[in-house]
């Protein structure tokens, strides 16, 4: 009962202010217009567009960004199908299919499978989330500090797994130098300076917000830019509604797709990327012996089972971000950043200190999905036209906006110098094989590491190591993960790679 | 078959520079390096309180395990046929250095580095603003910002589109204009040392 009066207050808020409709449409063509556009991924419209937010207030600001994130995880998928380079990584699969059928002449039913398939996607993301957000919270509001910091600690771990599959140990640290990042500054239980060499500066730490801008925006110009990669423009688009027959015949994948992208979604550091990978193969081992002939030349199936997971991932990675302060993936990290921007605290008393606001977002996230699908239609093709401007002309032009975003945040010229920073880090980092994602997980999430860990280690004063383990025993199982996590991640991987 | 190609699970950032082993050694190098100065500098904190509230507590153990995780990656460097004699690792970072700076991209992409940061030094250092009233009742700024902009993003734009300076020149300036517009006026948000 109270749910749906909170439900009813948040729906008056949509109708009262129209701004909110404004933002979620502004965020979703810019969102799809980013996406569209090769080397743009979703996690750089989403850090570059968050100096955006700061003039506007707190629920615009969260409609914005919502409609960014829907609108830029679809548009990959324009670039992928009509030029055969994916705006995003996650639209791969989707150019693979995609592609092929555009040289056959049918990239606008192409095209408008992808978008019909992103629509169901957000829409199962959307679901998932709402049933599986209370019993997250739930759990949520049994951890007490070591619980949260071992959770800290499983979030920068599993990220550092999932975002550098090859060698994990890369990925974790990766995470650790992000970690060491976040304890700049003064402590927030003593208040003294750590690692601050007297500058007034450090002493408020480092902000993860120009941190991101450097490491996904910056980063990406210094990679992409001396690039020579100059994309061909198909002018054909032809027809872009697929027939309900058609949609009908996916609708199996498309609830598995959509489970698997969400459940990718709501693990830290496995993205939409992995979602759509791991749904495409899990489709195409699943499909009929006909259909499974045409994968790799031309499938729709293909499209359906990439598009709905990398959509429904949406929806998965808002479920740790809001549940547990936890963000999902990169994108999901731009969002916690643009929440705490406006002072929103998001976690396990996300109910308490927020009453509402999860309720707006799960609004917020379903009027984003019926603007994406409107736009998307309507934006096929201006968006033709857009991406065809080559790289060399759309980087350098990202440029001041880096600079903009970083200074926007605390209009202090020193986040600048930070961005810099880190995107000359990134790059090197990048070039060396290092995963960028948990490094920008660890700096958000050390602090709360840092505190809880100290916090907890003074409850535990006077009591025995097994008494803890025993006494806290939801501690103990993500102890367990914890371990299972670096033990995967060093022998597990090592004993496969040596068997392949 | 292409299929079979690409049904590989790939990490949330598409990491398309394949390390060498020589590349990861030299990493393990540095990290570690790193780490230890993060162990020195923690153990030298202050410490206010209980053994258990220090400041450095985190932070120490934070270091150990990195110094851990780069001595398990440079015994993978080495593993996988990275250099082994540690007097000739000097010669290997140059050689890795020299790796990534050898091509003309590369040579590129170094004098980017440096013209962006020349770009943000030019926008700390220099700072003036002006208002130019116009008809609509309200003054239309300019500031170092934009002024700044718009040359070097030229520049920048010059190097890598190839376009004339004019076609380039003018494409920035619509650009910065636009985009300072709506951060200024329609978000009420300063531009870098205009105040």
């Amino acid at each position: 009962m109270e749910a749906l009066v909170s439900v009813q207050e948040q729906l008056l808020l949509f109708g009262q202010n129209p701004w909110l409709w404004v933002a979620c449409l502004s965020g979703v063509t810019l969102g799809i217009l980013w996406g569209a556009m090769p080397g743009l991924s979703t996690t750089m419209a989403m850090t570059l567009l968050i100096g955006l937010t700061v003039g506007m207030s707190q629920s615009v600001a969260i409609m914005f960004m919502l409609g960014v994130y829907t609108g830029s995880v679809f548009g990959g998928a324009i670039s992928a199908v009509l030029i055969n380079i994916p705006g995003t990584p996650d639209a791969v699969p989707t150019m693979i299919e995609g592609y092929a059928l555009a040289r056959r002449g049918e990239g606008g039913l192409a095209l408008g499978t992808a978008i019909s398939a992103s629509f169901i996607g957000n829409w199962v993301g959307i679901v998932l989330l709402i049933l599986f957000i209370p019993a997250v919270l739930f759990l949520a509001l049994q951890f007490r500090s070591w619980e949260m910091f071992l959770l800290s600690l499983w979030g920068i771990a599993i990220c550092g797994s999932m975002s550098s599959l090859d060698a994990p140990i890369k990925g974790w640290i990766s995470g650790w130098i992000g970690l060491m990042i976040s304890f700049i500054g003064l402590d927030a239980i003593h208040g003294v300076s750590r690692f601050t060499f007297s500058s007034y500066n450090l002493d408020d730490g480092i902000g993860f917000i120009p941190v991101l801008i450097g490491l996904f925006g910056l980063a990406e110009i210094l990679r992409v830019l001396p690039q020579k990669s100059p994309p061909k423009i198909s002018s054909e688009v032809g027809r872009v509604l697929p027939s309900l027959d058609a949609l009908i015949k996916y609708v199996k994948p498309s609830f598995r797709s959509g489970i698997i992208g969400t459940v990718i979604g709501a693990i830290p550091g496995a993205g939409a990327n992995v979602a759509s990978f791991f749904s495409y193969d899990v489709g195409r081992r699943r499909a009929a012996e006909e259909e499974r002939e045409k994968w790799g030349k031309g499938s729709y199936e293909g499209i359906v089972c990439a598009e709905v997971a990398n959509n429904a991932n949406v929806g998965g990675s808002m479920l740790p971000t809001m549940a547990l302060g936890i963000p999902g993936n990169a994108p999901a990290a731009a969002i916690l950043a643009a929440l705490q921007l406006k002072n929103v605290v998001v976690g396990p008393l996300i109910q308490v200190e927020n009453p509402g606001l999860i309720y707006f977002i799960y609004i917020g996230l379903i009027i984003a999905n019926f603007f994406m699908y409107g736009m998307a239609i309507a934006l096929i093709k201006p968006c033709v036209k857009l991406f065809s401007l080559p790289k060399a002309l759309l980087m350098p032009l990202i440029l001041p906006v880096c600079v903009l975003g970083a200074f926007a945040v605390n209009l202090n010229f020193f986040d600048v110098y930070v961005m810099l920073i880190s995107g000359l880090i990134g790059y090197v980092l990048h070039r060396f094989g290092f995963p960028l994602a948990p490094l920008v997980l660890a700096v958000i999430l050390g602090p709360l590491a840092d505190e809880n860990f100290r916090r907890a280690l003074l409850v535990f004063e006077d009591v025995g190591v097994f008494n803890v383990l025993w006494d806290r025993k939801l501690g103990t199982v993500l102890l367990l993960v914890v371990l299972y996590t670096f033990y995967d991640g060093i022998f597990r991987r090592r004993g496969r790679k040596e068997l392949s | 078959m292409a299929t079979e190609e690409v049904v590989q699970p790939v990490a949330e950032e598409e990491i398309e520079e394949r390390s060498t082993p020589n590349k990861d050694l030299a990493s393990a190098f540095v990290i570690g390096l790193l780490s230890v100065l993060v162990i020195v500098f923690s153990i030298r904190l202050d410490m206010p309180g209980p053994f258990y509230t220090a400041p450095g507590l985190l932070p120490f153990f934070t270091g150990c395990t990195l110094l851990l995780m780069a001595i398990m990656l440079g015994k993978q460097a080495i593993r996988a046929g990275a250099a082994v004699n540690l007097s000739e690792l000097p010669d290997d970072l140059t050689i890795v250095a020299k790796q990534l700076w050898s091509g003309e991209q590369d040579r590129r992409r170094f004098l980017l580095m440096v013209i962006i940061t020349f770009y943000v030094l030019l926008i700390a250092f220099i700072n003036f603003n002006f208002r130019i009233p116009t008809p609509l009742d309200f003054d239309f700024e300019i500031s170092s910002y934009e002024v700044i902009s718009v040359f070097v993003v030229t520049w920048i734009l010059r190097m890598f589109w190839k376009a004339s300076v004019q076609r380039c020149f003018i494409v920035t300036l619509t650009t910065v204009v636009m985009l300072t517009s709506i951060f200024r006026y329609g978000f009420g948000i300063l531009m870098p040392e205009t105040f």
